[in-house]
């Protein structure tokens, strides 16, 4: 059942966005799963098919821009949302150039990420959250 | 001697130079603009803390070298204004920057339920997590009704469950249950009022704001609070049973056990995690205005405990720089033109440029008529609006003139006097939103502690309905509100001139606050922490 509920992967290397972004998410009947490291989101990526992947762009380890090229790669119907602290024109535009479906600049209200998840799954053709 | 003093003169000297006057307040209106900035950093700051905001510590780190910088360009203003009479100041910033570096050194991450089920929800209990069936979770939910959803403004997030008491009819706080929810359409709570409202389980208030005591008070004891939510006590009776889910501005009719114990399993809510406890601590060294009350003790530099404290004095010892000029200018010599302001009383014009326009037929007697500067032309139509008869005008009997003004077409500075209080407004008013501001900042002549300090609310109160950020002292106040379109900012300076008309109305018993000022000393003016701040 719930392969049903729009899967949702978010990868943030600090662990307050995932921790308050979780919630917010799952009571609107999202699957959420949470990720510091950017290597073991890569992993889980290999093994599970999401709707929407969240990602930071500026982490110790990987570069959330790479996340979004390796998701976009894989072909798969997988919408990335990008958030960033350092939000400006040019990273925009790489982002969206890249393949980003969408922009979220930090702080952002729990609400704004959810408005951005219906989007994507309106545009994936797949049941919008209640 | 500095180019300075060579090319104006010394400080003494008693030739007024117009060209003074016109870098001055250009200078100011620069200073102006950070400070304008600073003060909206501090309310978005605290509005980004209280609750339904995604931070994380990154966002920490820029807000505090944001407000340095900020802090640094208003110092170097006001040197620049007062031939660098304040460098002191600096030292000061550098203490004040190194207790910020510390405090954001990466060297250095509660609350109950009642047995009953009612209260706020957090830690302290669990749930297994396999208990919690999120589709059942989303499903309740998106049926639930909720009587406001984004409506207010979250000051401390976190979930509570409970019976409404409704301050408004039951009257007395002391009467709070444990565990109830507080409704209320406003609340300002008296000094011994901390023990009743730590036993709510949350707080609903119609009015109030992120910032200040009652919002210091929720967000130390975790109490999850709403406010500016309308009609919020009308609608909810003592004993309502409601579900408050403050991390989504959120309040449910009833109780949602799927959403309690949600909370309950997954420990999310009304902890507070290092992110956010880092914010408040670094908002507690920045942001509390505490010279008003220290300035006799710890005058200057020295008596600033915090970044908000310095910024606030060195915008005021700028605007005394503005306030001197303007008062010293001499209408005999040319460098001002007395207008009649009818009901405003006589208005002495510094023209910078475009703000005048003689014709043959008023150049001898010019009136309102004669002016070309908009945001003086504003400020003034309020003014007059809100004055009355022309045949008792406002200003003080031993004043000459009630409203002075350095102007262009487009920006003006004005000192509006009078025996209550005084007031320095700063604005640009043009077609370019981005470009428009309005900055005003008033003070009870006759000093605070003599009952003349409660007129400051009654200042501040409109211009916060209006959006303006505001800071606040004891017997005075700064506001600052920018991005308006040309409209709108004509608007807010009419609604300014006419409490200036209310509020610098002569008492009977009154004291020229600008008696002094004639004599060409701004001495009647108080520094929030002293006048030696050099």
């Amino acid at each position: 059942m719930s392969e049903d509920r729009l899967q949702v992967l978010v990868l943030d290397d600090e662990p307050i966005v995932g921790k308050r972004t979780k919630p917010a998410l799952e009571k609107y009947g999202l699957e959420v799963e949470v990720f510091v490291d950017p290597a073991a989101a890569l992993r889980r990526l290999d093994e599970k098919h999401f709707d929407v992947v969240v990602t930071d762009v500026r982490m110790q380890q990987t570069d959330g821009l790479a996340v979004l090229e390796r998701v976009c790669a894989t072909g798969q119907a997988t919408k990335v949302i990008i958030m960033t602290g350092f939000a400006t024109m040019d990273l925009a535009q790489q982002a969206l150039s890249k393949g980003a479906f969408e922009f979220l600049a930090k702080p952002f209200k729990a609400a704004d990420l959810r408005a951005a998840i219906e989007r994507a799954a309106v545009s994936l053709g797949r049941p919008v959250p209640r | 001697m500095s180019w300075w003093q060579r090319l104006f003169g010394s400080r003494s000297s008693s030739e007024w130079k117009p060209l003074l006057l016109r870098l001055r307040t250009t200078r100011f209106r620069q200073l102006l603009r950070n400070y304008g900035k600073l003060l909206w950093l501090l309310d978005d700051a605290a509005e980004k803390q209280a609750g339904d905001y995604v931070l994380d510590r990154q966002y920490v780190i820029a807000l505090a070298a944001k407000l340095l910088d900020l802090t640094d360009a208003i110092l170097l203003d006001l040197n620049a204004m007062t031939e660098r009479g304040h460098l002191a100041l600096y030292d000061r910033r550098d203490q004040l920057g190194g207790e910020i570096d510390q405090l954001l050194d990466p060297g250095r991450a509660s609350t109950t339920m009642s047995p009953d089920g009612t209260g706020a929800v957090g830690a302290g209990t669990s749930v297994p997590p396999s208990s919690v069936d999120r589709e059942a979770l989303s499903r309740v939910i998106a049926d639930a009704r909720p009587l406001y959803r984004g409506a207010g403004l979250v000051v401390c997030r976190g979930l509570a469950v409970g019976p409404v008491f409704n301050l408004d009819r039951e009257r007395d706080l002391a009467r709070l249950p444990a565990q109830a929810i507080l409704v209320a359409s406003r609340l300002e709570p008296p000094d011994d009022a901390s023990p009743h409202l730590r036993r709510a389980a949350a707080v609903l208030i119609e009015t109030g704001k992120s910032s200040g005591p009652t919002a210091s008070l929720v967000r130390e004891s975790r109490i999850p609070t709403i406010v500016e939510l309308p009609g919020v006590a009308q609608q909810l009776g003592s004993g309502t049973q409601v579900t408050v889910d403050a991390d989504e501005n959120t309040i449910y009719p009833g109780r949602l056990q799927a959403l309690v114990d949600y909370y309950r399993a997954e420990r999310v809510g009304s902890d507070e995690e290092p992110e956010y406890r880092l914010l408040r601590e670094l908002r507690r060294t920045v942001f509390p205005l505490t010279s008003a009350t220290e300035r006799q003790s710890a005058p200057g530099a020295a008596g600033c405990r915090t970044v908000h404290d310095l910024v606030y004095l060195a915008q005021h010892l700028a605007a005394d720089v503005v306030v001197a000029l303007l008062s010293a200018a001499p209408v005999n010599a040319g460098a001002a033109t007395e207008i009649d302001g009818g009901a405003a009383g006589r208005v002495r014009l510094v023209d910078l440029g475009g703000a005048l326009d003689l014709t043959a037929a008023d150049a001898a007697a010019p009136s309102i008529a004669a002016l070309r500067s908009t945001p003086l032309r504003a400020l003034l139509a309020g003014f007059v609006a809100s004055s009355g008869p022309a045949e008792h005008p406002i200003a003080a009997p031993d004043l000459d003139a009630s409203l002075l003004a350095a102007a262009r077409k487009d920006q003006a500075c004005i000192l509006v006097r009078g025996s209550g209080a005084t007031a320095l407004i700063d604005a640009q008013l043009i077609d370019d939103p981005e470009a428009n501001h309005v900055y005003c900042q008033f003070w009870s002549s006759d000093g605070a502690g003599d009952g003349s300090a409660a007129r400051v609310p009654a200042w501040s109160e409109p211009l916060a309905r209006h959006k303006f950020a505001i800071a606040e002292v004891a017997g005075g106040a700064t506001a600052w509100i920018d991005g308006r379109s040309a409209t709108e900012t004509s608007a807010l300076l009419q609604e300014l001139g006419s409490m200036c008309a209310r509020l610098v109305r002569p008492a009977a018993s009154g004291r020229s606050g600008a008696a002094a000022e004639e004599k060409g000393d701004a001495g009647e003016r108080r520094s929030p922490a002293g006048a030696g701040a050099g």
